[in-house]
């Protein structure tokens, strides 16, 4: 195809998309739509976080999911929307009085600009749950952008645990996207199945996957698309044998796609932070770095320049640029459920003690903020990483969307890779497991000592990360 | 901005505005770049954006490409306001 068949494609797409009131321009892809974690979320939690135990509301360690004791029958979910603390019926929730909740929340991008103003925001809220709901645990909180200031809203899944069985463990999770390829029809089966997938890759990093419960959470400027949308997530479900249970929507006329979902797990989580020791081994189920080629193939559209750049440093024209990005997409698309039965099998039962010659010890899905998961799980353990190398889908489009400032990460994905650490006999029997059944499992690094939480990236990392606060987060040498 | 027009209006003599507000990452740093492909050598672009990612991205992006960026100023809550000054054209 040419670049102006391409052009004409997706000059058409964008007027779709303007039809139904969308401004494709105005939405992020994947996971690059997060609150940054690193400069407004954590500080802002921070800073609220001593005022909400006061009131009695305790926020759960960071972690990919929220864990509790019972089994999938056990419990029920009650869905609350609230756009102001106004909307908080204190109330209904005392009548509910639910022990935990899993929030998402939808800020507008000026307040997500610094930690105070969103501090503020989601204060106001909380506080008023928190008098309503004294001792409620949040088990997971997932926070994403919107241009949209009508578009502001945060959606409470109250969890009330009718019985708390001692064998089996609940692991829950919400995410959303707002689209994955905006030179792609929204209602396409590929953008649910790849919000749905990230939705249910946080349980699958845990080995969660039985009896999965999706809880759909769908935006849509249009009656139609919610309804294609909705269809897509019954279809998807349906393939996985999980059973959808429908709840309020927050009806805000933008777009956003995803669910909080359940699944239910008698193993323990691989949370062994404290097991983590000098020579385990660091793999990652597959090469990372999603967003990039998407990103790229969108400016590439907008700017024949950057097209002409792409051919002209790299080789690849736009049609194969097209190839790569579909390939990386169809990647996505997919659940990731073969990578959770291959870490439920590596877990100890919740009887069981943890063993390094047979247990994965730490695992985490990379998401938004990529290769600096490492990061996240080094602190957890306090342990030392050294990366020998990081694995992406195409180094080459990583490489060009941060020299062009296209993506500030471009390490980052959505419904990506697992990072598992454990034991060389543990990864060495993962690894050759996950090659069969047709993943591309790679090596990429081991813990070289405890106590101090530190990762030594290749200098190489700066031709993908352009964010400094990320870059500083790590130790470069030269490789 | 309409279809894939970007939102470029001229304010004085050598002097124009970008308003990229309301404009998800890595939009707004095309946008500027396409905005300074219309404008004379020399003069100044004010680019208008509330992206918070965008705020590192786009000067990066203008100084990358040889212009001159003369401030950074915050307007509004999560509004700011990026003045550059158009020094050639672009570079590969």
């Amino acid at each position: 195809m040419s670049y102006e068949d391409l052009f004409r494609e997706f000059s058409k797409r964008i007027e779709e998309y303007r039809a139904l009131g969308v401004n494709p321009f105005s939405l992020a892809t994947g996971c690059a739509v997060k609150v940054d974690l690193l400069t407004v979320l954590y500080p802002a939690i921070r800073s609220i976080k001593g005022e909400l135990e006061r009131l009695g509301m305790s926020i759960a360690p960071r972690r990919d999911a929220d864990i509790f004791q019972g089994s999938i029958d056990g419990f029920t979910v009650s869905r609350e929307i609230y756009r102001n603390e106004d909307d908080v019926d204190q109330e209904r929730l005392r009548k509910l009085s639910p022990e935990r909740a899993i929030v998402l929340a939808q800020v507008y991008q000026r307040i997500a600009d610094n930690p105070d103003s969103l501090a503020k925001v989601v204060k106001a809220i909380y506080s008023r749950v928190a008098q309503a709901s004294p001792g409620i645990v949040i088990g997971k909180g997932h926070s994403i952008v919107t241009a949209d200031p009508k578009a502001q809203f945060m959606i409470f899944d109250y969890i009330k645990v009718r019985d708390s069985n001692k064998d089996r463990l609940v692991v829950g999770n919400n995410d959303t996207i707002q689209i994955i390829d905006p030179a792609e029809d929204p209602g396409s089966m590929r953008q649910t199945a790849v919000a749905l997938g990230n939705s249910l890759n946080d349980l699958y990093t845990l080995g969660a996957w039985r009896n999965t419960i999706v809880i759909p959470v769908i935006d849509s400027p249009s009656k139609d698309l919610r309804r294609r949308i909705e269809d897509n997530v019954n279809r998807y479900a349906e393939a996985l044998g999980a059973r959808v249970v429908r709840a309020p929507q927050p009806d805000a006329g933008s777009l956003l796609m995803g669910a909080t979902v359940f699944a239910e797990t008698d193993r323990k989580p691989p949370f062994f932070y404290d097991e983590v020791s000098p020579g385990m081994e660091i793999l990652v189920t597959r090469p990372i770095g999603e967003l990039a080629s998407i990103n790229v193939y969108m400016m590439c559209m907008l700017d024949r320049e950057i097209a002409e750049e792409l051919k002209r440093q790299y080789g690849i024209g736009v049609d194969r640029l097209l190839e790569i990005k579909e390939g990386i997409i169809d990647k996505m698309a997919r659940p990731n459920i073969e990578v959770a039965k291959a870490i439920e099998k590596r877990l100890p039962h919740l009887e069981e003690e943890f063993d390094p010659e047979r247990h994965i010890a730490v695992t985490t899905d990379v998401t938004g903020p990529g290769i600096y998961v490492i990061k996240e799980l080094a602190e957890l353990s306090r342990a030392s990483i050294r990366i020998d190398r990081i694995p992406l889908l195409s180094p080459e489009l990583s490489e060009f969307a941060t020299k062009n400032y296209i993506i500030p990460n471009a390490t980052s994905g959505t419904n990506g890779a697992t990072v598992i650490i454990a034991g060389k006999r543990v990864i060495d029997d993962i690894e050759a497991e996950l090659r069969e059944r047709g993943e591309e499992p790679i090596r990429i690094g081991r813990v070289i000592s405890k106590g101090e939480a530190r990762v030594l990236a290749p200098s190489t990392i700066r031709k993908y990360i352009s964010a400094k606060a990320y870059l500083k987060e790590f130790e470069l040498y030269e490789a | 901005m309409h279809g894939m027009e970007i939102d470029l209006e001229k304010i004085s003599d050598g002097v124009y505005r970008l308003d990229a507000r309301g404009y998800m990452c890595p939009y707004p740093q095309i946008f500027t770049l396409k905005a300074i492909d219309k404008i004379e050598d020399g003069s100044i672009l004010e680019v208008l954006i509330d992206n918070p990612l965008s705020c590192e991205n786009v000067p990066a992006v203008a100084r990358k490409n040889g212009h001159e960026v003369l401030s950074i100023e915050k307007i509004g809550e999560g509004e700011y306001r990026i003045s550059i000054r158009k020094r050639g054209g672009r570079v590969g």
